[in-house]
């Protein structure tokens, strides 16, 4: 008894000794070095913008902005053959990091790029020109977690057009999730997207988010994927899923898309890894504009509006 | 005696052609004329739009330029994150959905109800 209330006790000094030397850094230039300079807990405040790419590793940090002035951003003017081959503006492995009321913008590269890592961005704009907003991957140990929260892509040449008949070219990615990443997104707008999410991942819960003028906004290979109160605009085809994925889709509101929902009924012969849709779709109370044929699905899995 | 027949024939004669004849000339001036056009009670002028009557189709693919360039060389891409991304990535990145151009338009008129 006497030793648990020592460890106890040794246990709050540590926590409370840690927490009050954890720091809050300024930054107004050369953010790598201090990223480089912060520990774990540290609080990082982005009081400039900047032009670099940046990376971390295996810390635990918090990146602000008090005001309009934080921006990450990274334009690189070559045209890259293979965008993986070039390190993302912000790079983040074996981390825990939180971004938030930042800019990050990416051009002919990856926004943010994580291995093993958790990340939480919160009220985060990701401009992009060419680019991926975020890809999230894992080794075979590994894991990553990805929570967005208030989180706006958009590609730098979108213009919001009103009308079926408006010609969009499509530029970019928004976010791709595979190996054992888990993705949280809440309240989140992608438009203008070649694919506004790529979901290759263990597991998704999409909810509250606004996905509009994409190519494809919800493209399923694989996973557990949820996904809840959402709204499809004026997409060429709102969701498509494929191979052997579990598809929830609950509420959620599908209005002037080419094709709101295909389930993939055959094999793609020139794509590998491509197969038709064998898992399992479930649903309530989604809503459609289109004149689809709903006979194919279960019952009150379209509302009738 | 055979007389006034005859005239009260000519008469009746008369009196029914010159009915007949109004009946037509009233239906003609109070028939109203059944005339299906689409209206809508919220405009006040008559709009035009352009509709699609002909479309094409085109299936699905995979964009090969894409995805030979992207996924043939992942394995030469030095960092362990861009290998993994890359090699996950290629396939959602080069797929094309299936879509529907309109190649053929023509233009339908909607007219205000009211006064229609």
């Amino acid at each position: 008894m006497k030793s648990l209330k020592k460890w106890g006790l040794f246990l709050i000094v540590f926590l409370f000794t840690s927490l009050a030397f954890s720091e809050t850094y300024v930054a107004e230039n050369d953010l790598q070095r201090v990223i480089d300079a912060a520990k774990d807990g540290d609080i990082i405040i982005l009081n400039n913008s900047f032009n670099e790419k940046v990376e971390v590793i295996g810390k635990e940090l918090k990146f602000i902005s008090m005001g309009e002035s934080g921006e990450i951003s990274f334009i690189d003017d070559k045209n890259t053959e293979n965008i993986f081959n070039e390190k993302p503006v912000i790079y983040l492995e074996s981390a825990t990091v939180t971004l938030e009321n930042i800019k990050i913008s990416a051009s002919n590269v990856v926004g943010i790029g994580i291995l093993n890592s958790s990340v939480y961005l919160k009220n985060v704009t990701i401009e992009l020109n060419n680019g991926i907003g975020l890809v999230s991957v894992s080794n075979e140990k590994g894991e990553s977690y990805v929570k967005l929260e208030m989180v706006k892509i958009l590609d730098k040449k979108y213009r919001k057009v009103s009308g079926k008949n408006a010609s969009l070219t499509f530029s970019s990615v928004g976010i791709l999730g595979s190996y054992n990443t888990t993705i949280i997104a809440n309240n989140i707008d992608i438009s203008g997207m070649k694919k506004a999410f790529v979901l290759e991942n263990k597991e998704s819960y999409i909810f509250n988010s606004n996905f509009s003028e994409n190519e494809i906004s919800l493209m399923i290979l694989s996973g557990n994927q949820n996904i809840i109160n959402n709204k499809f605009k004026l997409n060429v085809q709102a969701i498509v899923a494929a191979n052997n994925s579990s598809v929830s889709l609950i509420n959620n509101y599908f209005d002037e898309n080419n094709q709101d929902l295909e389930l993939l009924s055959k094999d793609c012969s020139s794509c590998p890894k491509t197969k038709k849709f064998t898992g399992v779709l479930k649903g309530y109370s989604n809503v459609s504009k289109s004149l689809l044929i709903k006979n194919n699905f279960s019952n009150h899995f379209w509302d009738n509006e | 005696m055979k007389k006034v027949y005859f005239l009260l024939l000519i008469i009746l004669v008369g009196i029914l052609g010159v009915s007949a004849n109004f009946n037509v000339y009233s239906s003609l001036l109070n028939d109203s004329v059944g005339i299906f056009r689409e209206c809508d009670e919220s405009i006040t002028e008559p709009v035009t739009y352009a509709i699609c009557v002909e479309w094409e189709d085109s299936e699905r693919y995979l964009n090969q330029n894409c995805f030979g360039v992207c996924a043939l060389f992942c394995d030469a891409i030095g960092n362990f994150w861009g290998k993994l991304a890359c090699k996950s990535g290629c396939l959602g990145i080069c797929w094309k959905p299936e879509r529907r151009l309109c190649i053929k338009y023509d233009t339908v008129t909607i007219y205000p109800c009211k006064g229609n």
